[in-house]
């Protein structure tokens, strides 16, 4: 299931995928695949993508 | 009968290659940046691709087994066998890699990568085409040793075309 939460989050921000990626440490790729639901990321990245984003877990990754 | 010879000369060569690729690890890697370091997709997916490389060998080796069951003689020396089999393991996990983003990790220096690429591939060549010229590639109708050289060359060719073909793709789903 797309992320849409972390890309409109990220959008928000003005940041490109490249620039989020360089801010958590990942590739590129790996942010791609997150917005696309193509990955699952572990906890430690997806408290890493928050503190970036100034967002909480439950606002970019809880599903309702 | 046995080469021994020749036998303790490649095991020499091999020991010697791998010491000094230690040393040079340990000398030049005091900061940790040779190291390539790639995320945590990154190293999930390069497990399967090890895991997809594993599988082509064993199913390499398997067909093998009836083959040299048979005595049926291939046009490859035994040397040549087994490195053939090694190569297509590696070209496995290598487009598997490639193909999902796994292949160039975060500090990769891309160009000084592709130096090194085509320098490696151009000496392969080079050896394996003196070898043709001599007539050492190949000997009653078996390809030789040097036949590993074009191997090699070929392995940083296919890597070549793939990064390209994957950077176009990359591109071209941008810029949609």
């Amino acid at each position: 299931m797309k992320n849409l939460k972390l890309k409109s989050a990220r959008a928000a921000k003005d940041l490109s995928q490249q620039q989020l990626a360089e801010l958590v440490g990942v590739s590129r790729q790996t942010i791609n695949a997150i917005e696309k639901g193509d990955y699952n990321p572990t906890i430690n990245l997806c408290r890493a993508i928050c503190k970036a984003l100034d967002k909480t877990l439950d606002e970019l990754f809880w599903e309702e | 009968m046995y080469n021994t010879g020749r036998m303790v000369g490649i095991a020499v060569g091999i020991m010697i290659g791998l010491i000094i690729c230690l040393i040079l690890y340990r000398v030049m890697n005091k900061d940790g940046k040779i190291k390539t370091q790639y995320d945590e997709m990154q190293q999930i997916i390069r497990g399967k691709g090890y895991c997809y490389a594993f599988y082509a060998i064993m199913i390499c080796e398997a067909l093998l087994i009836p083959l040299s069951v048979g005595d049926v003689r291939l046009p490859f020396d035994n040397a040549c066998l087994h490195f053939l089999i090694i190569f297509i393991g590696v070209i496995v996990h290598i487009t598997y890699c490639v193909f999902k983003d796994a292949y160039v990790g975060l500090n990769t220096n891309m160009k000084r990568f592709m130096i090194i690429m085509i320098v490696v591939a151009v000496i392969n060549f080079m050896s394996a085409f003196a070898a043709f010229r001599t007539g050492e590639m190949m000997v009653n109708g078996q390809l030789q040793t040097p036949f590993i050289n074009l191997l090699c060359g070929l392995l940083f060719v296919i890597l070549a075309i793939e990064l390209l073909i994957k950077k176009t793709i990359d591109n071209r789903s941008e810029s949609r």
